[in-house]
């Protein structure tokens, strides 16, 4: 039985609510926002500090918009008060110079405020998140940067507005002077799924997500691999499992042939608005108890779903029929399991999404 | 070397007596200091400064006693001196160039000194093996061995230098007594210049 690498988790991403502000079309989120009630603030003050006593590092703070929450400073300073470090994941629209200014007495212990932008222009960010969302949060990060808050950007990439994420990644880098900053393609999760026709690429357009995002890096090194996943690294690993079947050479730091290409479990936790404790926020249904009734340190520990998903990594990609005999197996890990539930009811299955042969066209199907 | 102004919330005492860290090694050229963080696999190059204040860690001489010379050297007052001498090895001390010990000009120091736990740090206890701390301020994590926890340990209840030496001797009873000092003093006042362990000065 796979042991958890580390006897409790480095990192926790907690959904402290489910209200938000704003009804984006590729919103991840929304089916657990419909169902489910926010945690009241003592029971979040006594979950901190369950974390500080098992020696948590760092929590994302995440929603919904966290600053629907009223409580939301007395949230932070249990965050602070229980010797963690944070992130902040939010669409801004509701970070006036009030707000940044009381945000700025916790610049010490905020690793980065993550804001969401998906266009350089109101016309591409609004069709996504709604009328005037994007002039309200260049607003939000106008007063981020006047109060020296550090601050990143996550660009959620889809059908919508492919055509302006050039113009959006240079928005970022020139007129706001981002250095650093994160692309990712929409998850057919939550609104995302509702609105999958609309939103998902083709897989030329997905071609072209490549395309833009490997110019901009060539122009500006660096700057957009904000990301732990994304078009920018799923072109790179293209091109290196090519050069593998070419050369018989292939640099892999990972382990490939199983699935291991989620490594969650070994390190992070997630929970949601009404306390569920689940693997990963992209993993919503595999809820593993409740905050306020079971441990951290015992779903941690005991969870059957973690342990799951640990020996998940010791399974055989060609168990999944749709691999069964691929080519490519020897170079693939078989991706995110959120999205591979997403798309096809299953854990132990290949996310669609990561499909070298898709990528390549060898699976014209493309089916899920 | 990393400017100064980004050590501001290291304040260094001027007993302090630095002496260049085992991780260092210096090489004096005609034009230029290079030095070589070992643990880092880094180089650095020093500037005329940084590259004085190195060659005058004899071992004995604390901070003080450098600002002053510092100030005649490079003609400036004396409060100016001290300025900058602080800010190199805020840096020094920083980049585990040089570590500290300190001086007893006002008195045996290790007899009046408490040392603490940082409130701030967090104790994680990974497993038998040992522990790792964890900075949120400046987020640095710290391992552990055995020993090291048994050292933090006995510091939450705040030990002078000469009470830590003396229950680690008594724990390692097989082990000579002045290697034991020896690590124990090492130990701390890395700990301590890294900002895991503060120091109470007792009235």
């Amino acid at each position: 039985m796979p042991e958890p690498a580390l006897k409790m988790p480095t990192f926790v991403d907690i959904a402290v609510t489910g209200r938000c502000n704003l009804k984006c079309k590729h919103c991840y989120y929304a089916d657990e926002m419909v169902a489910r009630s926010d945690l009241p603030t003592e029971t979040w003050l006594a979950f901190f500090e369950e974390l500080r006593e098992v020696g948590v590092m760092r929590v994302c703070l995440t929603g919904g918009e966290i600053f629907m929450r009223r409580d939301i400073w007395e949230l932070m300073e249990g965050v602070v008060r229980n010797k963690m470090r944070f992130t902040v994941n939010t669409n801004a629209t509701m970070i006036t110079d009030s707000v940044a200014d009381r945000l700025s007495q916790y610049r010490r212990r905020i690793d980065h405020i993550q804001v969401s932008v998906d266009g350089s222009r109101p016309e591409t960010h609004d069709a996504l998140r709604g009328k005037g969302a994007f002039e309200r949060t260049m607003r939000g990060i106008d007063a981020l940067k006047r109060f020296g808050i550090p601050w990143t950007v996550r660009v959620t990439v889809s059908k919508l507005n492919l055509p302006d994420l050039e113009a959006t990644m240079k928005m970022l880098h020139h007129d706001l002077g981002l250095q650093g900053f994160g692309v990712n393609e929409a998850y057919p999760m939550g609104a995302g799924h509702c609105n999958h026709s609309a939103l998902e690429m083709t897989q030329e357009e997905r071609r072209e997500s490549f395309r833009v995002m490997q110019k901009f890096d060539r122009e500006y090194p660096g700057v957009a691999r904000g990301a732990m996943a994304g078009p920018l690294l799923i072109a790179e690993l293209i091109e290196k499992v090519n050069r593998a079947r070419e050369t018989g050479q292939f640099d892999a730091p990972y382990r490939t042939g199983c699935f291991t290409g989620c490594n969650v479990m070994w390190q992070d936790l997630a929970v949601l608005h009404d306390g569920s404790y689940v693997p990963c926020n992209q993993l919503p249904h595999m809820v593993l108890g409740k905050v306020g009734q079971d441990s951290l340190r015992d779903v941690w520990l005991n969870a059957p779903g973690l342990k799951m998903l640990r020996e998940r990594h010791t399974v055989s990609l060609e168990t999944d029929p749709r691999c069964n005999g691929c080519s490519y197996v020897a170079y693939c890990t078989g991706g995110c399991p959120g999205i591979a539930y997403s798309l096809t009811g299953g854990v132990n299955r290949s996310n669609p999404r990561d499909c070298y042969r898709a990528y390549v066209g060898e699976d014209p199907v493309y089916a899920y | 070397m990393a400017n100064s102004s980004q050590n501001a919330r290291i304040v260094l005492s001027p007993d302090l007596v630095p002496r260049i860290s085992p991780q260092a090694a210096i090489e004096y050229f005609d034009e230029k200091t290079l030095i070589l963080n070992m643990r880092l696999r880094s180089v650095a190059e020093l500037n005329v400064k940084h590259s004085w204040a190195l060659k005058h860690v004899d071992g004995q001489s604390n901070l003080a006693q450098m600002a002053q010379a510092y100030a005649t050297v490079f003609a400036i007052s004396d409060e100016q001196a001290w300025i900058e001498v602080h800010g190199i090895f805020a840096d020094l001390l920083e980049a585990d160039l040089v570590r500290s010990t300190y001086s007893s000009s006002k008195g045996n120091n290790m007899d009046t000194t408490r040392y603490i736990v940082n409130p701030d740090v967090n104790l994680r206890e990974e497993d038998e093996d040992g522990a790792l701390l964890y900075n949120p301020d400046t987020d640095r994590v710290q391992l552990l061995n055995p020993t090291g926890l048994h050292i933090w340990k006995l510091c939450a209840q705040g030990r002078t230098m000469e009470e830590l030496i003396a229950s680690l001797q008594a724990d390692f009873d097989e082990v000579p007594a002045d290697a034991v000092a020896t690590d124990v003093e090492e130990f701390v006042t890395h700990m301590t210049d890294s900002g895991f362990l503060g120091m109470l000065q007792l009235s």
